[in-house]
């Protein structure tokens, strides 16, 4: 079995920081993307498409605030993407906003909030990689 | 009340008597009226006797006696009894008379089965007397046959003598009232004015004109002196002429000067002595008459007479038999006979021969009633000239509006060409004055049409020139608004003959100037006009000129015409462009308000856009900035609990409490820029129309929410039925939250209790939150809505100091209001706001 591959697309290098570091207390192996802003998240997206990049990852884990191109433009280039379309997406937000958190869902993504304390954040790590085992066995 | 069987001269009947004539005297000194003592006579009565009915009658004016008071007879016997009379009205040394048993007597057998009906068997006649006789009864019936006692008839005859003096009194009291009242209706109605006054000089009666003319009430003054009411030197005035009355015993009639409203009244006041019957003075009386009118006549009569003796028409008057009776200066200056000559003459020594029937035939006209009017004809001098006149003859009646004599007013029309030609000048004058109203009428139209001042000062100047005939027209604006003249070059120069300036120009009329030929005016003649007038460049030798002046007085610039030939402009074209310049006035006033509101309309607009790009932007700027400063702070706090979990063992304990301090202010930062957050959220309207929503629905899901600090407190939340508004259910929700939480976290001791209400009114629905806390001094209730403010230290209560302001952002965006209703320290406090029960 390959090591799980994660997508972390996010502008912020400290939340990002603070994921890789609640994941490596989860004692599991892991390989972490990162991509910086919407327009490299739609570059991404296009790569797929044309089958010139692979492997592809077992989860997204995707900033709704993201410079350029925001997520939920980001989401729906991934959902209309067929080489994507199976792929679980976890949508996090500095704020809940019911509105982004109903259309988030709608595209069959999971929608949470930023963790301010240290359990919320192990536990997000906790959900992603079981989300990734979870692709990986089907 | 028991009734004494058998009274005979017992202790206790005794008692009775004086028992019952001490209340009767007691009810008879407070009776109001006749009618209030005729009811004590029967009650006394009816307690003093066996008789189960009694009555009392009284003679009327003609004599015939009447029912005044009774108690138990029926409307057919009183009308049945009425007029009969054992003794007839006056007759003296009546005395009481007993009928033991009717069916015996022989003087009440046509009255038998009257009486029979009515189940009288006996009856008491008891005199009611005074000096001048009977003058009533009282009456006692029995309906069984009964022998009256000595007791019981000496006291029907006691109660007889005191209701007999209580009716004197009271008649007496009666007759004094009513001609005092009498005598108090004459004062008022009369148009003097009238005061009494006692020795002490204290009113005792004044009348309406006296409160009208002192604006004072009659209470107010009745039993005060003038010193009470007027200031000093008014009162000593009017008590020193009191003074004179009483001391000589004589009227007084003075001439007095009263300020009113309108103006100085004159008033004739008529003073007098009053004396009492004894002849001793008692008082003084004034009566005021005002004169102003008739002094006023005086006057116009005076003025007439003047008038008269100032014509210079004759003016005469004649009796019916033709004889001259007045004769004024223009009469003496036409005939040259001066007034003594003539008066007492007959008027025919002014006919001339031939014409000597035509007087009588004047004269019976004027016997008629008729009017003679501009009658030509000839009549002659004192020194034998005949002379032309016009006379106007009318009668003169007197007051009865019988003919007195005539009046005459004749006329010298010697020189009648001369008059006819005033005439014709008159007319000219008249059809030019019609012709400029014309003329402006055609125009004004135009120019209220215009609101363009450019335009508007073209059209003005082009339209008068035109009117004038002038070959130049120029408008010249008042050197504050800067925009130069209209149709001339814009440098010309200043100094120039302004309108305004009107000191020693020849045509003296405020705001024009006219010159004849401006190059040969002094004042300009040694510097070339060329340099001199708006015209300056052209061959301008008639001038015209005006200021236009606006409503406020404010001089918006000159119109100037010129013409190449001199004396072209006359009175006529300085009346029309005077009327012109009026008329652009009211025209420029008009644009300049056009033009100052669009752009006034402009400028609201604009400011209007700049504040909703500057909300955005508020908007924008708030939601990335709480965006980007959640960023470090999420950073800082995991960071820290991180480093409590890894390392909090071996830090030591001062270093344990900055690590707390670390997480607390990291934890009260988020809580800040949520709250921050939210504030944004809710100053952004919401999307579309408010829909109808359940306020007790929203109110449950707001308490599910809340449901862990309502247990963790113990509180208690109640609700009334609540309505269903139009609002969105976020925004409500979120005014239950912050309002139930405050409710919660401000609480006393004791578990919070809480409750919810709602009531519409007047298109309103006004929510209540009501609790138990610790209050909030009222002085602080508008200061609780501000952004970020705090009542209490972060330790005592958590909060940023931001929910209540978020509310009242909520509840403005509906157009309504939030406030503290209610609030008692340590009583707890009530938070209201309104919703309209209409979308708006």
């Amino acid at each position: 079995m390959s090591r799980p591959k994660i997508l972390v697309i996010d502008d912020s290098s400290a939340d990002v920081e603070l994921l890789r570091l609640a994941l490596d207390r989860q004692r599991e192996e892991y390989e972490l993307e990162v991509l910086q802003d919407g327009a490299e998240a739609l570059q991404f997206v296009r790569e797929h498409r044309a089958g010139t990049r692979a492997p592809e990852p077992c989860v997204i884990v995707l900033d709704l605030h993201l410079p350029m191109h925001d997520g939920m433009e980001v989401l729906k280039a991934v959902r209309l993407e067929p080489a994507l379309t199976h792929i679980q997406v976890v949508v996090l937000s500095s704020f809940l906003n019911e509105e982004k958190k109903t259309a988030v869902e709608r595209a069959g993504a999971v929608y949470r909030i930023k963790p301010v304390t240290l359990p919320e954040l192990l536990d997000l790590a906790a959900e992603i990689l079981a989300l990734c085992k979870q692709a990986l066995t089907v | 009340m028991s009734v004494v069987a058998h009274p005979g001269w017992t202790g206790e009947t005794e008692v009775r008597r004086l028992r019952t004539l001490y209340q009767l005297l007691a009810t008879l000194t407070q009776a109001k009226n006749l009618e209030d003592v005729y009811e004590a006579a029967i009650t006394s009565l009816l307690n003093a006797t066996t008789a189960e009915r009694a009555a009392i009658l009284i003679f009327d004016e003609d004599g015939v006696v009447r029912f005044q008071a009774w108690r138990g007879l029926s409307a057919e016997y009183r009308q049945a009894m009425t007029g009969h009379t054992p003794w007839p009205k006056g007759t003296r040394d009546a005395t009481p008379i007993v009928v033991p048993d009717v069916l015996l007597d022989e003087s009440l057998m046509p009255y038998r089965q009257v009486l029979s009906r009515e189940g009288i068997r006996a009856l008491v006649f008891i005199p009611l007397t005074l000096e001048t006789g009977v003058f009533g009864r009282l009456m006692l019936y029995y309906p069984e046959p009964h022998e009256c006692s000595a007791d019981e008839c000496a006291l029907a005859q006691a109660i007889a003598t005191h209701v007999s003096m209580a009716t004197d009194r009271k008649r007496a009291e009666l007759a004094c009232t009513q001609s005092e009242q009498r005598l108090q209706a004459i004062m008022d109605n009369s148009a003097t004015v009238i005061s009494v006054k006692d020795l002490q000089g204290r009113h005792v009666l004044v009348n309406h004109r006296y409160e009208e003319l002192f604006q004072i009430k009659k209470a107010d003054i009745i039993g005060r002196t003038d010193h009470d009411v007027f200031p000093p030197d008014v009162a000593e005035r009017i008590r020193n002429s009191d003074q004179r009355v009483l001391d000589s015993g004589a009227p007084l009639a003075i001439e007095e000067d009263l300020a009113h409203e309108d103006g100085i009244h004159t008033y004739i006041s008529v003073k007098f002595p009053l004396q009492g019957p004894d002849g001793r003075l008692t008082g003084v009386c004034g009566i005021a008459t005002d004169i102003t009118d008739r002094k006023k006549l005086e006057t116009v009569s005076q003025h007439l007479a003047a008038i008269v003796e100032s014509s210079d028409d004759a003016i005469i008057s004649k009796d019916l038999s033709g004889n001259i009776t007045s004769w004024n200066k223009g009469a003496e200056r036409i005939f040259g006979y001066t007034a003594d000559e003539v008066i007492g003459k007959p008027i025919s020594m002014l006919a001339v021969a031939d014409r000597v029937n035509e007087m009588p035939e004047i004269l019976s006209q004027i016997k008629r009633g008729l009017r003679v009017d501009h009658y030509e004809t000839l009549r002659r001098t004192k020194d034998g000239r005949t002379i032309q006149v016009a006379l106007t003859v009318s009668p003169v009646r007197d007051a009865s509006g019988q003919i007195l004599g005539a009046s005459k007013i004749a006329r010298d029309v010697t020189d009648r060409k001369m008059a006819e030609q005033e005439r014709a000048s008159l007319l000219s004058r008249e059809q030019e004055a019609r012709r400029t109203a014309e003329l402006l009428n055609r125009i004004s139209s135009r120019l209220v049409a215009e609101l363009e001042l450019e335009k508007l000062v073209h059209v003005v100047t082009e339209t008068a020139a035109a009117l004038v005939g002038a070959e130049f027209g120029a408008f010249l604006h008042n050197a504050a608004n800067e925009k130069g003249a209209s149709g001339v070059p814009r440098e010309a120069p200043p100094g120039l003959p302004m309108p305004r300036s009107t000191g020693d120009l020849e045509t003296a009329v405020r705001g024009v100037v006219r010159f004849h030929d401006i190059t040969q005016e002094s004042r300009y003649r040694e510097n070339p006009p060329s340099y001199e007038t708006p015209m300056g460049r052209l061959p301008v030798r008639s001038y015209l000129g005006v200021s236009v002046v606006s409503r406020s007085g404010e001089i918006l610039g000159e119109l100037f015409f010129g013409h190449s030939i001199p004396g072209k402009f006359t009175e006529f074209h300085e009346a029309i462009i005077t009327g012109i310049a009026a008329q652009a006035a009211t025209a420029m006033d008009n644009a300049r308000l056009f033009e100052q509101s669009q752009w006034a309309q402009a400028e609201l607009r604009r400011s209007n856009e700049e504040l909703k790009r500057a909300n955005q932007d508020l908007e924008t700027f708030a939601y990335s900035a709480s965006h980007d400063l959640q960023e470090p702070l999420r950073t800082i706090a995991i960071a820290a609990q991180l480093l409590d979990q890894s390392c909090g063992k071996q830090l030591e304990n001062e270093d344990t409490a900055f690590l707390k301090s670390i997480l607390n202010a990291s934890n009260r930062m988020t809580a800040l820029i949520q709250d921050l957050l939210a504030y944004t959220k809710a100053t952004k309207y919401a999307e579309g129309p408010p829909p109808s929503v359940d306020a007790g629905k929203v109110l449950t899901g707001v308490l599910e929410y809340l449901k862990g600090s309502i247990e963790e407190t113990g509180a208690t939340v109640t609700s009334a039925q609540l309505p269903a508004i139009h609002i969105h259910e976020s925004r409500l929700a979120q005014l239950f939250q912050n309002l139930i939480s405050n409710a919660i976290k401000y609480r006393r001791k004791e578990a919070p209790s809480v409750h919810v209400s709602a009531n519409e009114q007047d298109g309103w629905c006004v929510f209540s939150v009501s609790d138990n806390g610790i209050g909030i001094d009222p002085q602080y209730a508008e200061q609780i809505f501000g952004l970020f403010q705090r009542l209490h230290g972060r330790d005592q209560y958590p909060g940023s100091g931001i929910g209540l302001a978020i509310c009242q952002r909520i509840v403005e965006q509906y157009g309504g209001r939030i406030w503290l209703e209610r609030s008692v320290r340590d009583g707890g406090s009530t938070f209201s706001f309104s919703i309209p029960t209409r979308a708006r």
